[in-house]
């Protein structure tokens, strides 16, 4: 139990106090009724449950990653992107019925071409959730959005771009471990009481790689299957894995909102990395707490599934979020694959 | 040596320069085909022309009738042929000391393309619905299209042996090097997704199967890693160094040692099975059937042990 007192023992901190600690800022004690936290559909930890939804195909939630296994997708065509058709994308952030302040922040960016070059279709996206008062929060994830996005875009896009192969010296999912190692020793250096989550997600073609650390999230939503390609580095999900607590446990869990990994926490972070080749018509949505505390995984694939504007499905979940109570900050964006 | 199970035969390459067509109930020999070199090159079949492919370190490649060893064609390169060949689309692919891979026609040999890798090609192509990826001894590997143009190319920092492993599924190309890494790349692109150091370099060929990634090293390692985070889930320690290639089936590993030992783990666990000692070093690969395993040793034996599962 030591490495858990160990990794666990910051102690929430009052607003503004500037201390730096990985204990999120909780919701008011006053919840009202109808912020209640939806019921989550049941989870089996690394196992596939199915919820049956009323008049509507089924979908699956796949759990977490802690077994190791990964899931082979259905045998679809893959993509053709040489056409015409593209990633479209929606973003929404918004600070919430609470808080005073938005401490997420949120990076999009997608690059197509056509020319005899036949350079790959390229996208950026990030979400990062901050934490910690007197606006280091807010801080914290600018940074590591702004950070993260420019070492990126500057060592694998702008050379793709110009033909130089020799970003491919490093794999892509290294480059982004380096990019956000980058990113969280800047935070050290210039908000040393801030800390902040952060979830990238790197397009080339078809190919989605993915970089993270802390708890907001990345699902990937597939004809009736809604998937978590990340795992939160919190502590319920941590107890959950050692079957320490059920997941109806989880959802009123007095420290649900510690970390026990952030960038700004510590000089080294280690950082979860990810490859998948995603399947046409798929949709990738990126999200910080502020939604799935809010919004329940079957909602949030409904809302997914039937609004065709990707952009318009960022703003249903946001307005459900915030009609939850809209506790915390909360940001998607959300990525829908042609096909 | 690495065998080759087609139906009730199973072929042999061996360094005494010969291939071997046995029994692969009995391991009686039905045939023996000469070459005039050792051969490091396991053959592959095609299904309808029933034609075993290989090359010698004559320079040639053989196809020979699998039934009979009687030969169909024969195609000369310019450089001892330690390749493996490929078997795909009605055509073979194989690359030679000469640096060229060749994609030749299976049924008659004719020649449809050479693409010059700048090194010897000692590892087996990998195929898929539009390319063909191989490595050379230069550090290089190449995707190149089935027309035999070259689409991309990778760079690491030692000779390439390991042949690549395609996923179909993820269209993810997985390699070893000598350079110590074991190296995942977008099979459509090029673009290395993920690279894993072990602590020798890594002559074996990997292989996927339900996301884990497996394959030796000649730390003495073999490993399973999860091939979408490129986590190790579990290694298991041979003592030795491994140079031959894993193959799974229904949830075992099976491999040979530089120990003499065949080793069968659990794919899950990686917990032993069982091991059985020859008298070598086992540095080939094996070849699987429905209820045996069958597998070559450098004490000039073959081996066919029944599937306990």
């Amino acid at each position: 139990m030591d490495i858990f007192r160990r990794l666990f023992s910051n102690k929430p901190e009052p607003k503004n106090t500037g201390a730096a600690a990985a204990q999120k800022e909780q919701p008011p004690a006053s919840t009202p009724a109808s912020a209640a936290p939806p019921t989550p559909p049941s989870e089996n930890k690394g196992a596939k449950t199915t919820v049956e939804l009323e008049g509507r195909p089924a979908y699956a939630s796949t759990g977490t990653l802690a077994d190791g296994v990964t899931r082979p997708l259905p045998q679809d065509a893959l993509i053709d992107l040489k056409g015409n058709e593209h990633i479209a994308f929606g973003q929404v952030t918004d600070v919430g019925m609470v808080r005073s302040n938005n401490q997420d922040s949120a990076y999009s960016f997608f690059s197509t071409s056509r020319s005899v070059l036949e350079r790959p279709d390229f996208g950026l996206f990030i979400v990062a959730d901050g934490m910690g008062g007197h606006h280091d929060g807010e801080k914290a994830s600018a940074i590591a959005a702004r950070s993260v996005f420019g070492t990126l875009t500057s060592k694998v896009y702008v050379p793709m771009l110009a033909g130089d192969e020799r970003y491919n010296d490093v794999p892509i999912t290294e480059a982004m471990t380096e990019a956000i190692l980058k990113a969280n020793g800047e935070i050290v250096q210039k908000v040393p009481d801030g800390g902040t989550t952060l979830t990238a997600l790197m397009i080339i073609g078809d190919m989605a790689y993915m970089a993270h650390v802390g708890d907001s999230r990345l699902y990937l939503i597939h004809r009736d299957k809604l998937e978590q390609l990340t795992r939160d580095h919190s502590l319920v999900q941590r107890l959950l894995e050692l079957d320490q607590i059920t997941a109806d446990e989880a959802l009123d869990h007095p420290q649900k909102n510690v970390l026990y990994r952030a960038l700004g926490q510590n000089e080294q972070i280690e950082v979860d990395t990810l490859m998948r080749r995603l399947p046409p018509r798929s949709r990738v949505l990126l999200c910080s707490d502020g939604l799935w505390n809010q919004v329940d995984e079957r909602q949030i694939w409904e809302v997914v599934s039937q609004y065709p504007n990707p952009q318009d499905a960022c703003s249903e979940l946001v307005r459900r979020a915030n009609a939850s109570g809209g506790l915390d900050n909360v940001t998607v964006i959300l990525l829908q694959l042609p096909g | 040596m690495s065998p080759t199970v087609y139906r009730e035969f199973v072929l042999v390459s061996s360094y005494d320069s010969n291939v071997w067509g046995l029994k692969l109930e009995t391991g009686e020999q039905v045939w023996k085909f000469p070459t005039n070199g050792g051969i490091a090159s396991t053959p592959a079949v095609d299904e309808s022309s029933k034609y075993a492919v290989f090359g010698s370190e004559d320079t040639n490649i053989y196809a020979v009738d699998v039934r009979t060893g009687r030969v169909a064609w024969t195609q000369q390169t310019k450089g001892r042929v330690r390749s493996s060949p490929r078997v795909a689309h009605d055509h073979v692919f194989v690359g030679s000391d000469d640096g060229k891979v060749y994609a030749m026609n299976v049924l008659n040999g004719r020649q449809l393309w050479a693409f010059d890798t700048g090194a010897p090609v000692r590892s087996r192509p990998a195929v898929t619905n539009d390319m063909v990826i191989v490595g050379c001894e230069s550090g290089e590997i190449f995707g190149i299209s089935l027309s035999g143009q070259r689409k991309w190319s990778f760079r690491t920092r030692g000779a390439i042996y390991s042949s690549p492993y395609v996923d179909p599924n993820e269209g993810v190309v997985y390699f070893g090097s000598s350079d110590h890494f074991i190296y995942a790349l977008d099979a459509n692109s090029g673009v290395s997704s993920w690279r894993v150091r072990t602590t020798g370099p890594i002559i074996g060929s990997p292989v996927e199967f339900k996301g884990l990634l497996y394959f030796g090293s000649t730390d003495g390692n073999i490993y399973a890693l999860n091939a979408q985070t490129s986590r190790e889930k579990w290694k298991y320690s041979a003592g030795t160094p491994i140079v031959s290639s894993p193959i799974v089936f229904k949830g075992a590993l099976y491999f040979g040692g530089t120990d003499n030992y065949f080793y069968c783990l659990d794919a899950d666990n990686g917990k032993e099975r069982w091991k059985f000692k020859t008298d070598g070093a086992i540095t080939g690969g094996a070849a699987v059937t429905n209820d045996l395993i069958v597998t070559g040793s450098l004490d000039h034996s073959v081996y066919a042990f029944p599937l306990v599962l």
